[in-house]
Formats: structure tokens, sequence, C-alpha cells
């Protein structure tokens, strides 16, 4: 008998948000305030700096902080496994309209930021995220956006993602059962109807029970 | 001529969307602690129950909950009548259940402690403590229609409507989710209201109202409303 191919795997759930890493480092310990604070100053130095040498520093130092707060560095690069399209996509852009040197600055400046993004999102409860993000945007208040309504915006579009990738995946499932692959029709029609449903849902609900902001 | 002792109320009602008539009702008086209320899809009974907390808002007529109009006095109507929707997944919007929980607290209970353990009581209460932290969307139908019924709860609402609670569950998780609605409404004397395709789970209410058409059909005993619907099917499914 010939060989058969292997079976296609089972997807794991894509997970952006919503999932930390269990642990109790010091990381973990540490108020969101000050990692996003600490986020933003690395940000703002390696997108200033244009250096491949700081930015490969900042990748290392996150990994090492991330392993001396028990989170493997395997679980902050799977970042850029999910991501690899859209890097190569930049890479592409990079060596067709700069350079090699100019591609490596670029690249190696947004993976520094991401891993440094996606270091905090795993060692942060979304909960704690959200109340700095409410925090941020208080100055709204001044030009009459309510920061509750904000951040349960936040909140409902967090929760959302994931609900949405399901979908996206069930109506893949949906066409490759009914043989329409190919059709971006096929692919696309159920998975707006099944967000518009989800959104009323959501918006009926959050009204039944009379929410309509987070507070503090 | 409103009277309080009625718990739900509606006088010369129609819902309008645009010219179509979704929903007619001239009168209808709602006493009963359990009322469930049954038809085919697309016949209305989505737009009747969202009458009664004022979700949707009658076009013409009236409908008052203990005497509180659904249009003017919305907000109190909410605060007094619970609803949960069958989709579960879509009324969770905190990453774990204890904290969705906590949020439906936020505008009574100041203190954060405070509502951490009413919260922490809460799913005790309806056996789902041990799902507290864990992430909503990892749940399954089941745990997240639980969770979604401790977010209604724990407002304490006298009347609990319910759009078909349990029909995205399998059987065990419907028989869990309808026994511990059944105990809770027991020990703190709710009125539920249950919009259903389950003829079992209709069955076991004071009163039943068949929608069709938009129009209350019947109205009475659920053995006879139910054998009603089931004539009525099976003549339509015969055509």
């Amino acid at each position: 008998m010939s060989r058969r191919r292997r079976p296609r795997p089972l997807r794991a759930r894509d997970q952006v948000f919503g999932r930390t890493a269990p642990g109790n480092g010091i990381l973990h310990r540490t108020p969101a305030w000050a990692k996003v604070a600490v986020l933003a100053a690395v940000t703002v130095t390696v997108l200033i700096l244009r250096s491949p040498t700081v930015s490969l520093g900042v990748v290392v130092a996150v990994l090492l902080l991330g392993a001396a707060a028990g989170v493997p560095p395997v679980k902050v690069l799977r970042l850029l496994r999910r991501i690899w399209l859209l890097l190569a996509a930049v890479l592409a852009a990079q060596l067709l309209f700069n350079d090699l040197a100019g591609a490596g600055e670029v690249l190696s400046r947004i993976i520094a930021c991401l891993l440094g993004a996606q270091l905090l999102i795993l060692t942060t409860r979304p909960h704690d995220l959200l109340g700095v993000f409410r925090t941020l945007v208080l100055p709204l208040r001044w030009v009459g956006l309510s920061p509750g309504r904000i951040a349960l915006a936040g909140l409902v579009m967090l929760r959302a993602i994931p609900y949405l990738a399901d979908l996206a995946h069930l109506a893949h499932r949906q066409t490759q059962a009914r043989g329409l692959e190919h059709s971006i029709r096929a692919r696309t029609v159920p998975l707006l109807t099944g967000s518009v449903d989800y959104a009323r849902d959501t918006g009926r609900a959050l009204a039944a029970r009379g929410i309509d902001q987070v507070r503090r | 001529m409103t009277s309080t002792s009625s718990e739900i109320r509606l006088e010369s009602v129609r819902v309008l969307a645009g010219e179509r008539e979704l929903l007619a009702v001239p009168s209808l008086e709602l006493t009963e602690r359990r009322i469930s209320v049954i038809g085919p899809n697309g016949g209305g009974k989505s737009t009747l129950l969202q009458l009664f907390n004022g979700l949707t808002e009658p076009t013409e007529g009236w409908v008052t909950v203990r005497g509180l109009d659904t249009i003017d006095q919305g907000r109190q109507v909410r605060r007094r009548v619970g609803f949960v929707f069958s989709n579960p997944a879509a009324q969770l919007v905190m990453p774990t259940p204890q904290e969705d929980v906590e949020l439906s607290l936020q505008r009574t209970v100041r203190d954060r402690a405070e509502r951490r353990r009413l919260a922490a009581a809460c799913l005790t209460e309806l056996g789902i403590a041990e799902l507290a932290d864990r992430s909503s969307h990892e749940l399954s139908g089941g745990q997240q229609q639980l969770a979604a019924l401790a977010t209604v709860l724990i407002q304490e609402p006298e009347i609990v409507v319910l759009d078909e609670p349990t029909t995205l569950l399998d059987l065990v998780n419907a028989e869990r989710f309808t026994g511990i609605l059944d105990q809770l409404a027991a020990q703190k004397g709710l009125q539920i209201i249950t919009a259903t395709h389950d003829l079992q789970l209709a069955a076991r209410a004071e009163r039943c109202l068949l929608i069709d058409s938009g129009a209350l059909h019947s109205d009475g005993a659920p053995e006879t409303v139910i054998e009603t619907y089931r004539s009525m099917a099976a003549q339509r499914a015969a055509r």
C-alpha cells in the first residue's frame, strides 16, 4: 500500500490576548502601569535610535527578563510564527526599495518592539491592562468622551478577537465541506453575518444588564 | 388603570419594523411564577420577551412591569427583569466569569472587595465556583451559560426572562441549567419566563403561551397549548 500523506494536525486555537503565562515571577508581580511605562520608554528608544545593535540587545533583554520571570523564550517567540507573513512582507518591501542593512535595521526594530509587547501581554492580566488603558484615556473626558465607555469598547474588542477567529475558522471549514475553498464570498459572508450577530447579541446582553461603561 | 399586583401587563401592543408588523398583542397579563413561551421560528417569541425588559419598545400600546412603563422607566424595569440569551458566548465580556459577575455589580456596590466576595458567593451558589478564574472563552457552552446566568442573578432581579437558554446546550448541561434555575427560582421567589423549543421544558411551566405569526395563538395550561402546537406543526409539515 502506498504511503499516505500524514493527516493534517488540528490547529490550536489562536489566542492573541486573554492568556497569560501562568506564574508568579517578578514580572507578574510588577504593577501593570509600571510595565506599560517601561515598554513605552523602550519602544520610543528603539524607534528613535534606529540601531540594529540596540534592537537586538532589547530582544535578548526581553528573552532573558522573561526567562527570569518564568516565561520560557519559546512562548515569547511564538508571536513571530503567527505574524511571519507580515514580517516577510516588510522584509520583501525593504529589500525591494532599500538595501539589506536597511531591511535588517527596520525588521530588528519591529521585532524588538513586538516581543517587548508580547512579554507584557503574557505577564499581565487583561483586566489590569484595561485599567491602565482606562487611566490613559482619562483626558478624553475633557472633550466629552467617557473613559469608562471607551474601556468597555476596548474590552468588547479584546473579547471579540478569539470569537471572530473561531468564526473565521468555522467559515473555512464550512466552505471546505461544500468544496468552495476558493470562493472568497463563501468564506467571508458567514464571517460578516456572524460578526454582526455577535455584535448585536453582545450589545443586547450588555443593555439588559444595564452596563454602559467600565467603572473603577 | 395599571394595577401593581400584576407582574407584567401588555395593553394594545403592536411592534412594527417599518411597515411590517412583528407582533400584536391586544391584552396580556402575566402573574404566574413559571411561564413558558413556545412557537415556530420567526413567530415573534423573542420580540415578546424583549418587550418585557424594554429591549424592544412597543410601537403602539403599553408594556408595564409592576406598574413601571418599559419606555419611560426602562432602567428601573431592566433592574427588575434579568435577561438570559441563547448565545452564551456573546453575553460574557470579561476575561473570567468572576470578573464578569463583578461587572454586573459595579453600579450598585462601590467597594471592590465586597464585589469580589458577592461574586464568588454567587458562583458558588450556582455550583461553578471552580470556574471563577478560568478564561470565559475556554469554558464549554453549558459552563458559559451558567456564568451568564450568574451575571444576571447577582443583580437580584424579581423576574428572569430566558430566550432559548438551552438551545445550544447538550442534554446534560440543559438539564443541569434548568435544574439549578428551578431551585434558585423557588428559593428566591422569582418569576421565570422561558421561550424554548424544548417542549418537555415548556411543559414544566404553570402557563404556556403559543406565539405564531406575530400573534398570541393560544394561552393556557401547558398540556393543552403544547398539544395545539404539535397539531399545528404536523399540519404545516404535511403541507
